[in-house]
């Protein structure tokens, strides 16, 4: 799949938005996840990475506003205009480890839903969205009846289909095959060809142009 | 108002809190003590008997006080959780929780004097008397922050859930109060408030006050020891915590 | 933020919250059934004679009705906190406040409106005076409406908590007194052919309270359950 083939992106380019954290903290009881973590994202895609409990998940949260350090300060910026939190929560579209699919809800309305609070979409596009990315054999399936990479390109198409510019993907890579890393791929070339920006942790680098990819190691 | 805004902003600082606490309790313990005892001494022992009641109104110099300060000691917890929340003072929150139990363990007091003092006032232990439903009531509602904040195991979280669930409750107090009033006056049929209804004599008023005031330090200085604990436990990762364990 | 923003937030999440309920009828059933269980323990639990069940009628349709629509609201937020909809929600840019509004009101449609229909029933098994229903079934509208805010926070707050559904009720219920009290008296004057309407007034009263208020609270205790 070529970067101009994923049409379900929009067309213009987006918002130059970018994050950089300063002396970021984090205990979780008396397990110290960082100390003094600071960064500053100059490229489209941070990367992190680290061993399993290295904090991987608790940063990607920090960074969306969704977990409290106690230390430092996560800042958002649009062309260096510092965002506030109510403004970076449109731009910014998070896939956790969790796929947010509710299980009684077919994947058609789920998409309707999860893309549903960041604009208005109809039914059609829904539909366009899911054959373009071969996903349109499952729109009428209930979501529990989905397999764990089913899930995963559902909540990913979910991002995609937001339109904002900064994706948070965490373990973006779980349970795909050879076929469904590639197609991931596909969509964050694509994002960053428009200019937005990508937030994801997975062990192993995206296999993206690295002068793309910052990133950034957790050791526990 | 700005020498008070030092003040506070000074406090905040935990190890500035816990020095200056450590201080501040022998400055409230002592007449605590003294208050109580010269309190006890007047109202066991000089004050006369009621001529209905006898000996047992004696009971009144625990209980009233410590119903008083159950209430006090949910408003102020509420308001320090309200600050914690606001200011994110992690302070605030340490004092909170140190509040909470010790307000649990004087509605329970109250709880029971009560009881204690309705076997001989009403013939028996337990009637649905106005203020010993509503103390019941605060009751649950102490027991269910301490709960709550225990369920947590991260204690940031745990303390800023519990404040909620303090800020929610002050907001009912008043509302359960007044309804549980209002429904006993309803149903008004052993509950005879004694106390309240006959005038009280200064040979009890004056040892009450006392008491009162005794209890109200004995809280205090309690508070801020407890608060020096929550302190200790939330800071224990911090250096000036090491280096006060290995002092 | 404007009006629109504001509508769609709101159209978004009951109409998510109905489809999902709609297709679980257990969850409309299982508040009423247990409403119909509880009631029928009363009188096998004491002297079932018309005159003593016409004693106790107001406080045990209340209290059933009471434990039933807290059952229900207990897991307000559980799936939604499992699958992760939650984080989205509170990531989203429209007002989290409004989104639990939303949720409250398709939860409240489908298992407490229900309790409120089938009240009169139990009333008339437990030989309350007829012209008692009306007050009973306006009370336990107000009063489930109230339970559904208050409950909401609950839920919120321990929703992160394994096996926090005991917590919830000990921390919801007390919260609930002040209802239980007026409503079950509305019941009883009204049963006795005496006019209810100032404790009806009060109830309003308290029930505007927690809907307007409680939404804000029930947005802050997803936060930090989320956290």
């Amino acid at each position: 799949m070529s970067i101009d083939s994923v049409s379900t992106l929009p067309q213009n380019t987006y918002p130059n938005v970018r994050v950089s954290a300063t002396g970021l903290e984090l205990w979780r009881g008396d397990r110290c996840l960082f100390n003094d973590l600071s960064f500053t994202l100059n490229l489209p895609v941070l990367h992190v990475c680290g061993a399993n409990g290295s904090g991987k998940t608790t940063l990607l949260k920090v960074l969306c506003g969704l977990t409290i350090t106690e230390r430092g300060n996560v800042t958002w910026t649009h062309d260096k205009r510092i965002l506030t939190t109510g403004e970076v929560r449109g731009q910014l579209a998070y896939t956790g480890h969790q796929e947010a699919l509710n299980p009684a809800l077919t994947v058609a309305e789920n998409l309707q839903w999860g893309a549903g609070l960041y604009r208005e979409l109809s039914n059609d596009e829904i539909q366009q969205a899911t054959e373009e990315h071969q996903l349109d054999s499952l729109t009428s399936l209930l979501a529990c009846s989905l397999s764990a990479g089913q899930k995963r390109r559902v909540a990913l198409l979910r991002s995609v289909l937001s339109h904002v510019p900064v994706w948070v993907w965490d373990e973006p890579y779980a349970n795909l095959d050879a076929a469904g890393v590639e197609w991931v791929n596909a969509l964050i070339e694509a994002h960053v060809a428009r200019g937005g920006c990508l937030i994801l942790s997975a062990h192993q680098k995206p296999a993206i142009n690295p002068e793309q990819v910052q990133t950034l190691g957790l050791t526990s | 108002m700005n020498a008070f805004m030092t003040w506070f902003y000074q406090m905040s600082s935990p190890p500035h809190f816990y020095r200056w606490a450590g201080r501040a309790i022998p400055w409230f313990m002592w007449p605590a003590l003294i208050l109580s005892a010269v309190a006890a001494y007047l109202g066991l022992v000089r004050s006369p008997e009621d001529y209905q009641m006898g000996h047992t109104v004696r009971i009144m110099y625990v209980h009233v006080p410590s119903a008083w300060l159950s209430m006090w000691c949910y408003t102020s917890m509420a308001v320090a959780s309200a600050i914690g929340w606001i200011w994110r003072m992690k302070l605030a929150h340490a004092v909170a929780a140190a509040i909470a139990p010790a307000g649990a363990a004087l509605t329970f007091l109250a709880l029971v004097t009560g009881a204690i003092w309705g076997k001989p006032t009403w013939g028996t232990y337990w009637v649905w008397d106005a203020r010993l439903t509503s103390e019941l009531v605060l009751l649950f509602l102490f027991m269910g922050v301490v709960l709550l904040r225990n369920a947590f195991e991260d204690r940031a979280q745990g303390d800023r859930a519990a404040a909620i669930l303090a800020i929610v409750g002050v907001v009912n107090v008043p509302i359960i109060h007044y309804s549980v009033n209002w429904w006993n006056t309803l149903h008004q049929s052993a509950s005879v408030s004694v106390a309240g209804k006959s005038g009280i004599d200064s040979s009890m008023l004056m040892p009450l006050l006392l008491m009162v005031l005794g209890f109200t330090l004995y809280l205090v200085a309690l508070i801020l020891m407890r608060t020096r604990n929550e302190v200790l436990l939330r800071e224990s990762r911090k250096r000036w915590v090491q280096e006060l364990v290995q002092s | 933020m404007n009006e629109l923003s504001y509508r769609r937030a709101f159209s978004l999440q009951l109409r998510k919250e109905l489809t999902q309920l709609g297709r679980r009828y257990g969850s409309v059933l299982t508040p009423l059934l247990f409403f119909a269980v509880v009631v029928a323990l009363f009188p096998l639990s004491t002297d079932p004679s018309p005159q003593r069940l016409a004693t106790i009628a107001s406080s045990a349709v209340w209290v059933a009705a009471l434990l039933a629509a807290m059952l229900a609201q207990q897991t307000l937020f559980r799936g939604d906190f499992e699958d992760g909809s939650l984080q989205l929600m509170a990531l989203s840019a429209l007002p989290l406040w409004l989104q639990v509004i939303a949720k409250q009101m398709a939860h409240w449609l489908v298992s407490g409106l229900p309790l409120v229909l089938l009240s009169p029933l139990a009333a008339y098994s437990l030989n309350m005076a007829p012209q008692g229903y009306t007050t009973l079934m306006v009370s336990l509208l107000l009063g489930s409406l109230s339970l559904s805010s208050l409950g909401a926070i609950g839920a919120a707050l321990t929703v992160s908590i394994r096996q926090g559904g005991l917590l919830f009720a000990v921390l919801v219920l007390p919260l609930m007194v002040p209802v239980l009290i007026l409503g079950t008296q509305a019941t009883e004057l009204a049963s006795k052919g005496d006019n209810a309407a100032g404790l009806l007034n009060m109830l309003v009263a308290i029930c505007l309270l927690s809907v307007t208020l409680s939404p804000f609270a029930t947005a802050a205790a997803i936060r930090v359950s989320l956290d």
